[in-house]
């Protein structure tokens, strides 16, 4: 009997296999990047055996949560965009769509219009995440438990410029030009500073999303068909939705609450991954999420790298290589449909 | 013994307006069951009850004797496989992989395809004549090749019976004969299947039992002949047909608004 379903599965494998240890190596490199020059095998053992020394410092204070940080951060992105692909049927959705990252960055702004940030350090991530979670909280309130889809994005784009709109009221109101800056460049996303504070503050949240997004794959396999023959399948679409909805919250609003607003990797990288995995939206779920951390790694070293003076920061760079994707993609779509 | 499906004075609500009105119905299996009337005549809402996608306000439905709203949806989607009206995917996925979602009722969650869900993948293919497209992505067939691998989709479910919302819609007659053909070959091997037709033509040579439901009411149900009686198709649809017979099989053409 013909299977040829079985040798997809193990092509599966392969990539997600040659990928981890694609990230691993990532990882390492971005460990030992960093203008002073330590051994990570040496540091690696001084930490191991509790022994404290410059480079332990450098590598397990610095360094470590940094490079962390990344791959949440690539991770949740990556991850949030594939699911919200998936259960929007749409290739062009980003987990930004339902105004999530808008609402973690206007409360993260809130924070640091009022003061409160320069109070205690963990004032920044904790205002995002509030930030976010009322997004949420406001987009169920009026879409409603049983909302469709369209009913959905229209509510994310709503909350999303409402957001917005929040966020250049306080700069338009901030008296103090220092802190108008600081928001600036606060939205525009970076890694730089970060410490292990922040990186547990948000760790759980984030895992906990990235688990709750990895829960539906086969109910994004479903809904390929369309919302109703999925139902007909079994699968409880306003659960599903619920969760997906939710882990984006957590893990998109968690990152963003700690590195600011970092867009396009949710769109990119499922799109470089779909083609890998046969298109099948399920398969698409774990491949993104290690691409994300891959991709956004690199992005910082990049950003590591050329930031001589001025820090060039990550999320003007994944901008400036999405927005040009973006256009591409369109051209693609537009092409297949004449 | 009781008939798979039961459908006892049944009323559906769509924004307060009453779609179905005192519906009666008895739903066995092996049997192709035809569902016609005027378009709003409420045959999708009927299906879409059945699958529980609306809720109903007044009567009873069960299901193999247990009340509908009792069923776990898991169990509910073992009995009835649906067939939307102009299926389509989203993905550019393999046609294989579209049948291959019709297992999912029978999958506990993270299961992976077992052998008999491989050998029910490949039944439903070649059944329906798909196999030869196995691995080509659904957006590079036509269209008459995608509903045939829909209809496979369908019927990996191995479901006890396939409700099928206007099948044949916007397919050429060779297509058309050949997915009538196959739900009646489904409903011949004792599965039971029930189908949404605008095409007379078609209803009168294939169903073996007919409903014909106008405003929300069933004005007529039996044999084609019976319920395709110019009264019916008068008072239905406010048209008349020709008749006739061919190979001693009864067929019917609609002919003129009245």
């Amino acid at each position: 009997m013909k299977q040829p379903a079985v040798g997809s599965k193990f092509s599966g494998f392969f990539l997600f296999f040659s990928m981890s240890i694609l990230l691993l190596l990532s990882f390492l490199i971005s460990l030992n990047a960093g203008a002073s020059e330590i051994s990570l095998w040496d540091t690696a053992l001084d930490i191991v055996h509790g022994k404290s020394s410059e480079a332990v410092v450098i590598l397990w204070d610095i360094r470590m949560p940094r490079s962390l940080l990344a791959v949440f951060l690539g991770a949740s992105l990556g991850l949030a965009g594939a699911s919200m692909q998936g259960l929007l049927r749409n290739p062009l959705a980003e987990p930004g769509v339902l105004g999530v990252n808008g609402g973690a960055v206007l409360g993260a702004v809130l924070v640091i219009y009022s003061g409160l940030a320069s109070s205690f350090s963990l004032a920044l991530p904790l205002g995002g995440m509030a930030g976010a979670f009322l997004t949420v909280l406001i987009l169920y309130l009026f879409a409603g438990y049983m909302a469709s889809v369209q009913t959905l994005i229209l509510a994310g784009i709503a909350i999303n410029t409402l957001a917005f709109a929040g966020t250049s009221l306080v700069l338009n109101l901030s008296k103090d030009p220092y802190a108008a800056l600081e928001i600036v460049f606060w939205q525009m996303g970076s890694l730089t500073d970060r410490s292990f504070d922040h990186l547990t503050l948000v760790a759980p949240f984030v895992l906990l999303g990235c688990l709750l997004l990895l829960w539906d794959g086969r109910a994004l396999n479903a809904l390929s068909l369309g919302e109703e023959a999925a139902m007909s399948l079994g699968i409880p679409i306003q659960r599903v939705r619920f969760r997906i909805i939710l882990g984006t919250a957590l893990a998109v609003g968690g990152v963003t609450a700690v590195c600011g607003s970092v867009v396009f990797v949710g769109l990119m990288v499922p799109h470089l991954f779909r083609p890998l995995v046969k298109h099948e939206p399920g398969k698409l779920l774990g491949i993104s999420a290690v691409g994300g951390a891959v991709l956004v790694l690199w992005a910082d070293l990049f950003v590591r790298y050329f930031s001589v003076g001025t820090e060039l920061k990550l999320g003007v760079l994944t901008s400036l290589i999405g927005a040009p994707f973006f256009l591409a993609l369109i051209f693609k779509m537009r092409r297949n449909v004449s | 013994m009781k008939d798979f499906v039961q459908i006892r004075d049944l009323d559906v609500s769509l924004d307060k307006k009453l779609v179905l009105s005192k519906v009666n119905m008895d739903l066995p299996r092996g049997e192709l069951i035809g569902l016609i009337g005027p378009n709003g005549a409420g045959k999708s809402t009927l299906m879409r009850t059945l699958l529980r996608f609306l809720p109903f306000q007044k009567g009873r439905i069960e299901v193999k004797g247990q009340s509908l709203s009792e069923i776990h949806r898991r169990r509910l989607a073992q009995y009835f496989s649906y067939l939307p009206q102009g299926a389509s995917v989203s993905w550019s996925l393999t046609a294989q992989r579209v049948v291959a979602l019709g297992r999912i009722p029978h999958l506990l969650p993270w299961q992976d395809l077992r052998k008999i869900d491989y050998e029910a993948i490949y039944n439903a293919m070649k059944k329906s004549d798909v196999l030869h497209l196995a691995d080509r992505p659904m957006d590079h067939l036509a269209g008459g090749e995608k509903a045939l691998v829909m209809f496979a989709r369908v019927l990996a479910g191995n479901s006890e019976m396939i409700l099928a919302d206007e099948p044949v819609a916007g397919l050429d007659p060779n297509h058309q004969i050949q997915v009538m053909q196959l739900l009646k070959d489904v409903a011949f091997r004792g599965s039971g299947v029930m189908v949404v037709l605008h095409d007379l033509t078609l209803a009168a040579r294939f169903c073996d039992r007919l409903y014909l439901l106008r405003e929300g009411k069933i004005l007529a149900s039996g044999s084609a002949a019976d319920v395709l009686s110019p009264d019916n198709l008068k008072e239905g649809y406010g048209i008349n047909a020709r008749y006739g017979h061919f190979d001693q099989e009864f067929y019917v053409i609609p002919w003129k608004r009245l």
